[in-house]
């Protein structure tokens, strides 16, 4: 993958796929890393199998792969999950700042178009930006194209705004 | 900086006299098309895809388009593919879409 954007949205996938009713997002960028947590209250998994394949087919290897990949550019993941209680799966990634943000706008419009309840806190210093859907339902569905089109552009903004170098 | 909400209450105010896309269409007339996002689907471009069909449909005012995501579709070094459903019809799959390609497919399901 090559920005945060699409890291978050791989993962952010998964954890649709697997059930989430809840995606909580949270970028915290710092002075030499940026930290990205996803949390979810899907299935869960048996973090023992990550990367391991399955009969299923490549289950799994998404994850692996991301993990490797913050590796190679110095920075580190790690999965905590159960499968048991609902407990759901929390990723911790944190990559070293100068890695791009990318187009984070796009991906929240994307997760928002599955109809779960998306939280996103955007953590600089003292400057927090907050987006949760759940206070947005009104009139319209989220899911309507200006509406989306819109919350993207404000994310973006934010992203800009911080200076974390958008890839636009 | 923490105005997002109200933010988007205000557009969502300014938007009142649009169209609304997804009301008043009978699901059984909606073309639904879905872009394939697995890993293989977001690493070759499908987020770019899926957001350049949503942004067409909003552009050109299409109503019943409906367009949704799913994971890997098994053909990962055709991706992004996208599937479309039109009713009455075979689903059809199109592979290696750009956002071009995808914007100029919805054109001609439109039209058809």
């Amino acid at each position: 993958m090559r920005d945060l954007s699409l890291v978050i949205l791989e993962l952010a996938c998964n954890s649709l796929d697997a059930g989430a009713k809840n995606l909580f997002l949270r970028l915290e960028y710092g002075e030499r890393t940026t930290r990205i947590n996803i949390d979810d209250d899907g299935c869960g998994f048996d973090v023992s199998t990550l990367g391991k394949g399955s009969s299923k087919g490549s289950t799994g290897l998404g994850l692996a792969l991301t993990m490797r990949e913050a590796q190679e550019c110095g920075g580190k993941m790690a999965v905590l999950s159960q499968t048991e209680g609902k407990r759901g799966t929390r990723i911790e990634l944190e990559y070293p700042k100068d890695v791009p943000t990318g187009d984070l706008g796009a991906t929240v419009a994307t997760l928002i178009c599955d109809e779960c309840r998306l939280r996103l806190d955007i953590v600089k210093g003292e400057d927090i930006f907050s987006l949760d859907t759940a206070e947005l339902e009104g009139e319209w569905s989220l899911q309507t194209p200006f509406i989306l089109r819109d919350i993207r552009q404000n994310v973006n903004k934010t992203i800009q705004h911080i200076g974390v170098g958008a890839l636009l | 900086m923490k105005k997002t909400i109200e933010d988007i209450n205000q557009i969502r105010a300014a938007m009142q006299s649009q169209i609304i896309l997804r009301d008043n269409v009978d699901p059984e007339k909606e073309i639904h098309i879905i872009v394939g996002m697995g890993t293989c689907g977001i690493s070759a471009g499908a987020r770019t895809v899926f957001n350049a069909l949503v942004d067409e449909v909003e552009a050109k005012e299409l109503r019943g388009v409906r367009v949704t995501r799913t994971g890997c579709m098994g053909d990962c070094e055709d991706e992004p593919i996208i599937e479309v459903h039109v009713p009455g019809k075979e689903p059809v799959v199109y592979k290696k879409v750009d956002a071009a390609k995808a914007v100029e497919i919805l054109a001609q399901l439109v039209k058809a």
